[in-house]
Order: C-alpha cells, then structure tokens, then sequence
C-alpha cells in the first residue's frame, strides 16, 4: 500500500458520499414534482366534472329557452300548440339537445378519465423517482465500498491510465 | 223642352243590381245596363249574345263536371253522379266510364278532388278516400286510396289522438294478440280494421269489447315495455319525470314510484331499455342495481290512433301543393290540415317534423273551426268556416312542416265547401253564400294576400253558386270569364279584368237548369236538366259562340227525325243565316241545311234611365222622354229596340239572298214619356246580335 491509498479511499468514500446525497436529493425532488403533478391532474378531474354539470345545466336551460321559443314563434304563425307536427318539433328538439348532453357528458368523462389516469400515473411516477433516487444513492455507496476495498487490497488501479 | 244627348260606349260594367239602380254618381251607372240577359260582355266594352251549346251526350242522372286535363292534347270532362262517373273528351265524345262508385246518394255533390297527370283523388267526408286513374284513352280504373307501408308493414298514415286527453291506455303485453284496455269507453265496433298506437307503435284492432272500454290487437311494431327498477333511491323521482339511462342511451318517464327503492319507467326511446347503470332524472342520480320488466305494462295517455277512418270519418278537400298531398276537413277535427311526406303522396308519417316529413297542424287561432277548401297558388290558400288564411312561403322559407303558418286575410267569409276554388285574374275565386270573393296577392311581404266581393254590384244575379268554370280565349276571342251555376238553375258570367278596371256579370239562363260546370281552355261544357218530351233528361252540352241556340242538334238535309230527339218540345230551327222560327216549319220551301235545332233563348240589353243634370240640378225622376236612338252594331241580325223591329231587308235587298248583317248605328224613334226610360233590345230572331254603342236622345 502506498502513503497515496488512504487519501484516494477517503476521496472514493467522500465522493460517494456526496453523490448518493445528491442522487437522494434528486429523487425526491422528483418525487414532489410528479405529487404536484398527480394533485393538478386531481384537480383537473375535479374542474372537468363540474364543468360537465355547469355545461349540461346550461344546455338544459338552453333548450327550456328554445321549446318556450318553439311555442312562441308557432303561436304567432297561428298553428295549434298541441298539433302532432308541433309535438315532433318539440320532441326533436328534446331528443338533439339530450343526445348533445350525452355526448358532451361522454366527452367531459372522457376528459376527466384520462385526467384520473395522468394523475395516478404521476402518483406512481412520484413513488417511483423516491424510489429511483433512494436505490440510485444506495448503489453509488456500494460502489464506492467497493472502490475503497480494492484500493486498499491493491485490486484497484488508482489511476487507469498508469496501470 | 230642352234635349239631351248621350253616348254609351261600353257596358264593361255589366248588368247592375236594381239597389243600385240610383246609384248615378258612379262610374258602374255610367258604364252599366238594368239587364243583360243571355249576353256576354265584350273586352271591348260591347255586348255579344251569349254562346248556345251542343247537345253532345245524355247523362245517367244528376251529376257534376269535373276537368281532367292530362297534357295539352288530352283532357276530359268528367260526370260525376251517383255512383257512377263517365268520361268525355273535350270535344263531348263518350271516353269511358265507372261504375259502383262509393259516392252514392247524395254526397257527390259534396266531393272534392285533385287532379294531376293520370291521378286524381276524390274526398268525401263520409268515404274512403278514392284514386281515379286514367289507364288508357277511354279506360279509367278506381281505388281506395292505400297509405305508404313504412317499416314493420306499418301504413304511414295520419295520427292524432281524438279522445280526451286525459283518458289513458293500457296493453297487457308486448307483442302478439293483446289487449289494450282505455280508462273511458272510446272504443266502438267501427274501430276493428283501424290502427291504435301506443307510444307511437302501432297496433291493428281485431276486436271491440261490448263496453268500449278494451280491445283485441295485434301488434305491428313491438311496444315498449314498462321497466321496474331496483335503485339505490327513488327520493329525487317523481311520476311523469323523464329519465335517461347514463350510459344505454335509454330514455323513459316514470310510471310509478313503488318504494323508496323501486320505481317503474316506460320507455321512450325505441325500445333502448335501461340496464345496471345510473338513472338521471331532472332532479337528480341514482344506481341502477337491478332491472325487470313490469308484470303490469303502464297504462298512459301518450297513445293516438288512425285519423281517418270508419270510426270519425274521412278528409273533405284534398289538394296537392309543393309536391305534397293535403288532406283537409275532417269530420271530428277539421281545422287539422295533414300533408304527405314530400315526394311521396302516401306517406303522411310526421316523422321528426324535419322538412320532408309529412305534417298534422291545426290552425291555431279557434276562430275557424273547419277546413273546407284548400287551394294551391303562389302560396297554399286555406278556405275555411271562418274566412281565409294564407300559409307563407317563399325562397328561404319553404313551404315545411316547421315552417307552416296559417294567416288570415279578408273578411270572415263562410267559405262554401261544394264550391269549387277556381284560379282567375292573377287571383283565386271562391264562394261564400251568395257572394264571389277573389283572392288575390298583394306582393306585400307581411300581407301577402287580400281579397273582397267581386259580386257586389250584381248581387241580385248569384244565388248560392254550386259551381264556377273559368275559361280563357272563349270563342277564339280576348275575354276570360268565371261561370257559376247558382241552385237555381241559372248562370253568370263573370269577367274579370282587374288591371283594366273591368269587372262585369251578365245573367245566362236557358229553359232547363243548369247543374254543372267546366272548362277546359276555351271549351266550356255544362251539365243541363231539361225536360224533353215529357222526360226529365240530364245532357252534357258544349258552348259554342256559333251557335244562338240551346241543345242544339245538327241536321245536314231533313228534319224527318227531329222528334226523336226532342218529341214534342218547342224547338227552333236556324240556319248559318236565317231563323226559320219554330219546328215543325211553317215554310214550303225552306233553305236548304245544314239546319241546327235546338232551344231558343231570350237576349236582353236594356239601358239604365239616363242620367241628366238640368241647369236647376239632377233630372232624375221627373217625366222625360227617349226621343230616338242609334244602335251601334257589327255583324248582326235585325232585332228590336223597346218593341220596335228593325225589317230584315232594306228595298234596296235581294229577297233571295239571306238578310244582309247590320253594321253601324241603326236608328229607332220612340213615342210616350216616362219618369224613368229606358231602351230595351231584344231579339225576334235566333241569330247574332253585338251592340257595341247605343246614343240616345232624351227630351225633358
């Protein structure tokens, strides 16, 4: 053993240190940004689904407007309010406006699905970058052992470019 | 005494009523005559005697003429009567016939119909809607008119409901032979044959119970079932309420709520049923966790059945418009108007109300409470108990289910029914009582139509028409005129010429009654009753300005055989020029044929008192006298003037030619005074007369 190897394994275990911290830091910084992520997404479904009432509450009131106008402008053409032609128009009207509610209610849920989905994917990105961080440190501590015992063994070169 | 002469150059204002006898202040006295029987007026402001007729086909009975015009080159008159219609070409030949027609009785007076192409339909209210169709020259065939079959051999036909809206229905199941049970005794025998729908899917009745509360069907299309579902809370859900299905598409409203977990729903859309799924109610959500169909299908007042039919009647006025059939009148709700399907005349399935769709409206106003008559012009004209109304219409707004409007215009004329409609001057004309209205377009777009009495000023002349004909081009001539034939017998000639402020009406009478009316072109045919050797005799005849006779009958050399068309009537016989007076001749040698022998006529022109201003004021009842007159006329016969005869030859004549025709003024003196003269021209022969301008001198 050289009067150098105590010098290098304090610098391999140092550094290593330093690097498993950072790498630590690093996951959990992560971490926070997919949990803020996965809590906006969260948030996002909740929006999506009170637009989707808001929306279905004004189309209904929309159509209340539309059957009172329906009548209205019959009235004034002079046709009876309770003619089978009359009924269809209303009725169509009815079945349009309940088919666009469906079909924005399915889009809206669509939407807020898929945020549902981003938000648990960003759960788990969160759990999984601690994760990624606390294993990436672990492993550079256990590399830098391993350093160190092969410095102090003589199976480790110092320098690659001298061996 | 003082003179006074006048000149009258037309009489464009027809004959006057006697209650405007006084009326010397207005333009129509001017232009005016107290009569003009048998005669027509001219556009130029003369006066013609009126056309005679060809005696052209017996008729079985009492009818009515109806137009058939195919194209240009094919048309026909139609006799329709009791049970039967027969077929002449515009020339009066026989073209075929119908026998066991449904119009029986009486009520082929009361028909309506449309023609178009080969087609024509015939209404009644008391029948069975009918196609006649032309299969060949001479060849005609008949049908009840058969509704377009939609899916599940449904007959796409006019629903409505017609019992009180609050009485309910009831099957008992979905499809097979079923009951359906009604919460009033609407039901009658004459139901079985007609289609009842429940939630619009249509079931055929086989069977009525005696009680008119139920009946046996057969189910056309499958009904929606009734659902009970099991949910979490039946707290937000209320009966009638409508619900959806969040994700079937199924769509219901609640029948009943049975407790605070079940509840039943009837389905609306097709037959989607709900599933294990939320239900959404207007007041709010709940899970579905069980569904089963009701043992107890929902008893609902959202059914209808066939409108027309057996049990409340059938349509009254027909017309096609815009390519679409209309239907109008009906017995138990007749101010409903049903359209086909456009393009497709049999099909009246109202659909979604989308623009192809057919339709089932009613004019919403309560004032008229029937469709009596419709008529197809720029716009659909719908004639009604209680006046006109115009449905709008135009490049963007489309005549359409969702664009129909009914519009009133005029007065609230009582149209009649059984008067036909006829277009006329840039117009429609129609009958009310005693009264021709003309409809007509204004060109304003927010009041498109307007329309008055054309007959006012010779009201006296028009007894509660029961027919009017319009002909153009008469006798190859300028005039068109409108011809009714009024219940009692007689017609009038109406010429209408609004743009030239001519609007004139002329009594013509014939020694029969007329009963119908029609034309086609220049070619008027009426429907004569006249007695004939002892016999009530119904003859189609055909109008013809060469003629100055009735029923007229040509006989090329002899009269041996006269009696056997006419026994022993009083008929007169004339040649191309002279009136040879009464058959049998009293002549030993009369001029050779061709002879025309038929029934004579009484020609009228008599003037209004004249109208003088004395320089102390009006003349008008003080004694006056017609000094003399000159009567202008063109290629006429002689005639008489207040009983004064004209001679038919002058010295300067040759006796053996025919007597020469009078052009120019022909004088007359008169004797004797009066408070009101008038001259009156009349004529002792069947022959031509057209006055032109009559002068006059009147001493005072």
């Amino acid at each position: 053993m050289s009067g150098l190897e105590p010098l290098a394994i304090a610098a391999v275990v140092g550094g290593s240190g330093a690097t498993a911290y950072g790498q630590i830091m690093q996951g959990r910084e992560q971490s926070r940004a997919a949990q803020m992520e996965a809590d906006q997404l969260r948030t996002q479904q909740q929006q999506i689904a009170i637009a989707s009432a808001q929306d279905e509450t004004k189309r209904r009131n929309d159509l209340t407007a539309s059957l009172e106008t329906i009548q209205a402008i019959r009235a004034g053409r002079n046709v009876g309010s309770g003619s089978p032609t009359g009924l269809a128009i209303l009725d169509s009207a009815i079945e349009d406006t309940s088919r666009t509610i469906s079909a924005e209610k399915l889009n809206y849920a669509t939407r807020s699905d898929q945020a549902g989905r981003a938000a648990l994917l960003s759960d788990r990105k969160s759990y999984m970058s601690l994760l990624s961080g606390d294993l990436a440190a672990g492993s550079t501590i256990l590399s830098s052992g391993a350093k160190a015992y092969g410095i102090s063994t003589g199976n480790y070169p110092i320098s690659a470019g001298r061996a | 005494m003082a003179r006074h002469k006048s000149l009258q150059t037309n009489f464009s204002a027809g004959e006057l009523a006697p209650d405007l006898g006084m009326r010397q202040d207005t333009e129509q006295y001017q232009n005016g005559a107290k009569s003009l029987r048998n005669r027509r007026c001219l556009i130029g402001g003369g006066t013609k005697r009126r056309p005679g007729t060809w005696r052209k086909s017996d008729l079985p009975g009492p009818c009515r003429l109806v137009e058939f015009v195919v194209n240009q080159t094919t048309s026909y008159f139609i006799a329709i009567g009791d049970g039967f219609m027969f077929a002449y070409t515009s020339a009066g030949v026989a073209a075929g016939s119908l026998s066991g027609c449904p119009w029986i009785g009486n009520i082929w007076r009361e028909l309506d119909y449309v023609q178009s192409g080969n087609t024509m339909f015939v209404v009644h209210k008391d029948m069975i809607p009918q196609v006649v169709t032309r299969t060949g020259a001479s060849s005609w065939a008949l049908a009840n008119f058969g509704y377009y079959i939609g899916p599940a051999a449904r007959p796409e036909q006019p629903y409505l409901k017609l019992a009180a809206q609050v009485v309910t229905l009831q099957p008992s199941a979905l499809t097979g032979s079923i009951t359906l049970t009604a919460s009033d005794a609407v039901l009658v025998a004459r139901h079985v044959g007609s289609y009842i729908r429940y939630v619009k899917k249509a079931c055929l009745i086989t069977a009525v119970a005696a009680n008119g509360l139920s009946c046996t069907a057969t189910v056309i299309e499958t009904l929606p079932d009734t659902q009970t579902l099991t949910v979490t809370s039946t707290a937000k859900f209320a009966v009638g309420e409508s619900v959806t299905g969040s994700t079937s598409s199924a769509e219901g409203f609640v029948t009943e709520v049975t407790d605070g977990t079940h509840m039943n729903v009837l389905q609306t859309n097709g037959l989607i049923p709900f599933t294990t799924e939320n239900v959404v109610g207007p007041n709010g959500v709940t899970a579905i966790s069980a569904v089963s169909s009701a043992g107890t299908k929902a008893a609902v007042t959202d059914w209808d059945e066939q409108m027309f039919g057996a049990v409340y009647g059938y349509p009254a006025c027909v017309e096609l418009h815009r390519n679409r059939l209309l239907f109008g009148g009906h017995l138990t709700a007749p101010d409903y108007l049903a359209g086909s399907a456009l393009n497709n005349l049999y099909n009246f399935n109202v659909g979604t109300g989308a623009d192809g769709d057919g339709f089932l409206e009613s004019v919403g106003d309560g004032q008229a409470s029937r469709i009596v008559q419709l008529h197809s012009a720029e716009q659909l004209l719908v004639a009604t108990d209680h006046g006109l109304y115009y449905c709008p219409e135009g490049q963007s707004n489309p005549f359409r289910p969702s664009s129909i409007a009914f519009f009133p215009f005029g007065s609230p004329w009582p149209i009649t029914a059984t008067c036909k409609h006829r277009p006329f001057d840039n117009g429609v004309l129609l009958v009310s009582g005693s009264s021709i209205i003309k409809a007509r377009p204004t060109g304003d777009l927010t009041r498109s139509w307007d329309a008055d009495e054309v007959s006012l000023l010779a009201h006296h002349i028009v007894s509660n028409p029961t027919a009017l004909a319009v002909t153009s081009n008469f006798a190859n001539g300028p005039e068109r005129y409108a011809i009714a034939v009024n219940d009692d017998g007689t017609l009038v000639a109406l010429q209408l010429v609004e743009s030239q402020k001519i609007r004139n009406m002329t009594p013509w009478d014939t020694n029969g009654t007329y009963t119908a009316i029609a034309a086609i072109g220049s070619t008027v045919a009426a429907a004569v009753t006249r007695a004939i050797a002892g016999n009530t005799t119904y003859i189609l005849e055909i109008f013809d300005q060469d003629l100055t006779l009735d029923c007229v009958t040509e006989y090329a050399t002899s009269l041996a055989t006269v009696t056997d068309s006419y026994g022993a009537s009083t008929v007169r016989v004339v040649t191309a020029d002279y009136d040879l007076g009464n058959f049998p001749l009293s002549l030993e040698n009369p001029p050779t044929g061709p002879y025309f022998v038929g029934f004579n006529y009484s020609a009228v022109l008599e003037t209004l008192p004249p109208v003088i201003e004395g320089p102390d004021g009006s003349r008008a009842g003080d004694f006056k006298r017609i000094l003399g007159c000159y009567v202008h006329v063109i290629g006429s016969a002689r005639f008489t003037a207040n009983g004064r005869a004209l001679a038919a030859y002058q010295v300067t004549d040759n006796l053996d030619e025919p007597p020469p025709e009078l052009n120019g003024p022909q004088p007359f003196q008169f004797a004797g005074w009066e408070r009101e003269p008038t001259i009156s021209v009349t004529q002792p022969d069947a022959l031509p007369l057209d006055i032109l301008a009559i002068r006059q001198e009147v001493a005072f």
